[in-house]
């Protein structure tokens, strides 16, 4: 399993990587084996504003819904149109073609908020783990 | 000492009303204002459900479901089609994090399923708990849009007929689980009410006989709804180590259920045109 050093990560599985002032998100590697085989994935319009932990989307594989949570606020500047017809995109890449939205950030250092690749990993074991 | 969680009997309603309330009763379990909740009901007229996904134009024959006074609304939660009719509807909406365990969607089906497994096999059904394998790829004849003829992880079978169709929705801190426990299942209606090739119809029926199952073709006594609401409820409490206790639902999830109702669940934008059309639709809404 993949946990990036160069993203930032949320409680919710996704991942967000900072290209200047943009923020490009995705889900991450543990979600994607998680849910299993993804066959639809909704995404947003470009222009839409949101505020951090706002739903952007939804994704549904073989075993559930889950609804997609904003890392950071801001305005959704690119939408990755081509997970309408290759969601399995998302399985097979879950960091690189299966992107899902660019955010144009309102406050990049939002991400300083979010979990470090480590923390990630840590809090994932935790999720996995009989108490 | 865990928290009690909330059982509740709904009735019967009709189709928009039942998934506007799961839907209402996640929005303020997520908002921490309720119970964990099972809720049980029944749908005061035959209804094909949908999956989250599912294109309603390709997969279901309007005109069929009409003449056979089936309604036809969208889930909120994914999988393919589920005709509702003599059955007992399970939703169950919980936190995200169990008391003990792992907090991933397969643990939580495997709970549910163990709690669902318990209810039956009290009811005197040989019940067993599906594991997870791999299933091969359906012939096209056998690919069909309905969700019983699949048998996925951890799911429910009585001589390898699945006997519950179950969905999962999962939000920031809780989730909705629901699911269609048929007590008679008629699976020549189902058949006519989805798009499938006219040839392939009558093989589609017949494969349905022994993948689909319903409690009462198995059964040895019949089942009622009300003993099926009892062992549910017992099912659910021992696994989970809880109190279900009744409580009503309140005034502010029917009030959050009659708005969704209203703007969703009864609008053919949703349940026709899908999710992503129903979206555009509210922002146009909005920007009038």
């Amino acid at each position: 399993m993949e946990f990036p050093a160069n993203l930032r990560y949320t409680k919710e599985h996704e991942w967000a990587r900072q290209e200047g002032n943009r923020v490009v998100v995705g889900i991450t590697d543990y979600a994607q084996k998680e849910l299993g085989d993804v066959v639809f994935v909704e995404l947003p319009e470009v222009g839409l504003t949101l505020a951090v932990t706002d739903t952007f989307g939804v994704v549904e594989s073989v075993k559930a819904v889950s609804d997609l949570y904003a890392p950071v606020s801001g305005t959704i500047i690119e939408a990755n149109t081509i997970l309408e017809d290759q969601p399995e995109l998302v399985n097979a890449s879950p960091y690189g073609q299966g992107w899902m939205i660019v955010i144009e950030a309102a406050f990049i250092e939002e991400l300083q908020q979010l979990l470090t690749a480590a923390e990630y990993q840590a809090y994932v074991a935790q999720e996995k783990s009989s108490r | 000492m865990q928290q009690p969680w909330r059982f509740v009997d709904t009735g019967a309603r009709d189709a928009a009303s039942n998934m506007a309330l799961d839907e209402a009763l996640l929005v303020m379990h997520e908002a921490g204002a309720t119970l964990p909740t099972l809720r049980v009901y029944g749908w005061c007229q035959p209804t094909l459900s949908l999956g989250y996904a599912q294109n309603a134009q390709q997969e279901v024959d309007l005109i069929a479901c009409h003449t056979q006074g089936v309604a036809v609304v969208r889930r909120p939660t994914g999988g393919r089609a589920v005709l509702h009719d003599q059955e007992v509807t399970y939703s169950v909406v919980m936190p995200l994090t169990l008391v003990d365990g792992p907090h991933t969607i397969t643990e939580h089906y495997r709970r549910i399923g163990m709690a669902l497994a318990t209810a039956l096999q009290a009811l005197g059904l040989p019940v067993q708990l599906a594991r997870p394998q791999v299933r091969a790829t359906p012939t096209h004849a056998l690919a069909s849009p309905a969700c019983f003829a699949a048998l996925s992880r951890y799911e429910l079978s009585v001589a390898g007929k699945k006997m519950v169709g179950s969905a999962q929705k999962r939000a920031q801190r809780a989730l909705l689980q629901h699911g269609s426990i048929p007590l008679w299942m008629d699976r020549q209606r189902l058949f006519q009410c989805l798009r499938v090739p006219p040839e392939y119809r009558a093989e589609c029926v017949q494969t349905a006989y022994s993948t689909m199952g319903a409690v009462n073709e198995v059964a040895e006594t019949p089942v009622s709804p009300t003993a099926l609401h009892a062992a549910l409820r017992q099912g659910f409490g021992a696994t989970f180590g809880v109190e279900l206790v009744d409580r009503p639902i309140a005034p502010e999830e029917w009030c959050l259920a009659q708005h969704l109702r209203a703007t969703k669940y009864a609008t053919d934008a949703w349940n026709l045109d899908g999710a992503t059309a129903w979206r555009h639709h509210q922002r146009s809404v909005r920007s009038l």
